[in-house]
């Protein structure tokens, strides 16, 4: 339980809040390289502010407050020039550092153009997706985490949704949720609508543990009838400090990303490294795959026959921000605690004009490495990549043949003889929608 | 008329046959600004929440300095009966908990 005050400082992300200042000592994805390769202009939302992102004819980025400086037309309807981006209503045009180079009504001996800067953030590209860093200068070093930059078949799967972003946070630290969310939740579903439900998300929850970490906070589970040694205690799993989840587990290596939109809408996107053990080259990409996924059926309902649709669920029925004055933590939320602390920690050290301690390097580096389990539930490492596949958000990829096949080479590639497209089909089958799908094509015979 | 499908001599897919394109909106309605909202949800005399404001530390208990500065926090959470404080003070980094004890009650010691 909070304090009103305390839950309002801890979920304001617009600028000049003590959280708002803090998230902007970090980088954000904000588009796709394939998008801004269709047309160079795009209008973003972050912190509760809006941008105009483009790319330059050289291949860079730029960001720029959306607005002009001059009367505040928007400049994601402007024109992209060698030079910059020209407002498309007076032709004002601004560098990617913001500085005004060119305004042609003006005359130019009058030095007007030199004293009218905006806003200008920086931009580059990372893994198929444009960051953008909108704080204070200098930026600390693009984080090149190893999903991002380590050779894998990618997909990304994405949704607006219409909460805060601390809330599904803080789902981060709670593993307790995946064995009655994941497990005896969709287990239920499963009995009630005729289709198995991943037993793997099924096992209860002897002990979880939690450790701070350079990058944010390790998590740690022992699961009914494993140990400490296996990875789910050994190896763990990071939340990555303050907006994003390293997750996986049989080579698919994901990180789960929280992009803060403004106050109450987060981006989340789901973004896969499939690399399945026994494989070294993957299909060529062009770009990472990237799909919006469902969350809401047609009558508004909460689709929550995938395990992604569930999490959301949970993250958007809790309100549009979570009023933490209402609820009531035991014990197994120490997470949630840790995690509370650690922002108002990292938030005091921002206000006091410091870098914060966690989530950010200046260093010049080539890839960073995170701990991430691979033996993930004690689950066979095909079947559980088949599961994750067909019960995850992953079912919407326009890829999900693709990465099914990777998997079924890879146990091929490992000597493992039993994962054949029939055996892959017919556990795949077990889950939802088959029925309905082989129902629909009997009637149309 | 349709003949049977005998499964048996179904060709096993080789695609993905369970995706489906479900009808999909990801609609829903705007919600009302932040500015000027105070958080609604449990009212303001709900028990639980006017013990967490008396019963909430305060002051740091090992420096004494308030616990609502910046960078400090007290999180309740409940452990049996008590409701526990996690604090941290970011004045002198204390973090520990602080728990309400209404009622001495210790175990009873075995016996045969």
């Amino acid at each position: 339980m909070l304090k009103q005050e305390l839950n309002e400082q801890l979920t304001q992300v617009g600028p000049g809040t003590p959280m708002g200042d803090l998230l902007r000592h970090y980088w954000y994805p904000v588009a796709f390289v394939r998008e801004l390769d269709e047309w160079p202009i795009k209008k973003v939302r972050l912190l509760g502010e809006n941008f105009a992102l483009w790319k330059q004819p050289d291949g860079g980025y730029g960001i720029v407050t959306e607005l002009c400086p001059h009367r505040r037309a928007s400049l994601v309807y402007g024109v992209v020039e060698e030079e910059g981006l020209r407002c498309g209503y007076h032709g004002w045009i601004f560098d990617e550092t913001g500085q005004c180079l060119d305004q042609p009504a003006e005359r130019d001996e009058t030095g007007f153009a030199d004293r009218v800067q905006t806003f200008a953030g920086e931009a580059e590209a990372m893994g198929g997706m444009v960051w953008v860093y909108v704080g204070p200068s200098p930026a600390p070093e693009l984080p090149r985490f190893d999903v991002y930059v380590d050779e894998g078949f990618k997909d990304v799967g994405h949704a607006t949704l219409p909460c805060n972003w601390l809330q599904i946070m803080e789902n981060s630290v709670d593993p307790h949720h995946v064995e009655w969310l994941h497990g005896r939740y969709f287990k239920f579903l499963g009995e009630q609508k005729g289709y198995l439900a991943p037993p793997g998300f099924q096992k209860k929850h002897e002990k979880v543990g939690f450790d701070e970490m350079e990058w944010g906070i390790l998590k740690r589970r022992v699961l009914e009838g494993m140990s400490e040694d296996n990875d789910d205690w050994a190896v763990g799993h990071p939340l990555v400090f303050p907006y994003c989840m390293r997750v996986g587990g049989a080579g698919i290596e994901q990180m789960q990303i929280r992009v803060p939109i403004d106050d109450t809408h987060t981006w989340t996107l789901f973004y896969s490294s499939h690399q399945p053990p026994g494989l070294t080259e993957f299909p060529e990409q062009v770009y990472p795959t990237d799909y919006e996924f469902p969350w809401l059926d047609e009558d508004g309902n909460h689709l929550v026959d995938y395990i992604e649709g569930q999490d959301i669920m949970a993250w958007v029925t809790q309100g549009d921000i979570n009023d933490r004055t209402g609820e009531h933590l035991g014990k197994s939320d120490i997470g949630v605690i840790m995690l509370r602390k650690m922002f108002r920690e990292q938030m005091a050290l921002v206000a006091e004009g410091k870098d914060p301690t966690v989530g950010i390097t200046r260093e010049p580096h080539d890839r960073i490495g995170l701990p991430c389990e691979k033996d993930k539930f004690g689950v066979d490492y095909t079947e559980f990549a088949l599961s994750w596949l067909s019960m995850g958000n992953g079912r919407y990829s326009p890829s999900l043949d693709q990465a099914k096949k990777l998997y079924l080479e890879a146990a091929a590639a490992r000597g493992d003889s039993a994962w054949t497209v029939a055996a892959a089909d017919e556990l795949m089958s077990k889950f939802t929608g088959f029925d309905e799908v082989r129902a629909n094509e009997d009637s149309a015979q | 008329m349709t003949a049977a499908v005998d499964r048996n001599v179904v060709p096993v897919p080789t695609g993905l046959r369970v995706r489906r394109e479900p009808r999909w909106t990801n609609h829903m309605e705007p919600v009302t600004p932040v500015t000027g909202r105070r958080l609604s949800g449990n009212h303001w005399w709900d028990p639980d929440r006017l013990a967490h404001e008396v019963d909430m530390p305060k002051f740091c208990p090992s420096c004494a300095e308030p616990l609502d500065a910046e960078g400090s926090i007290a999180v309740e959470y409940w452990e049996g009966e008590h409701r526990v404080f996690h604090v941290r003070c970011h004045a002198c980094d204390w973090s520990g908990e602080v728990k309400r004890v209404e009622r001495m009650v210790g175990h009873e010691p075995p016996h045969e």
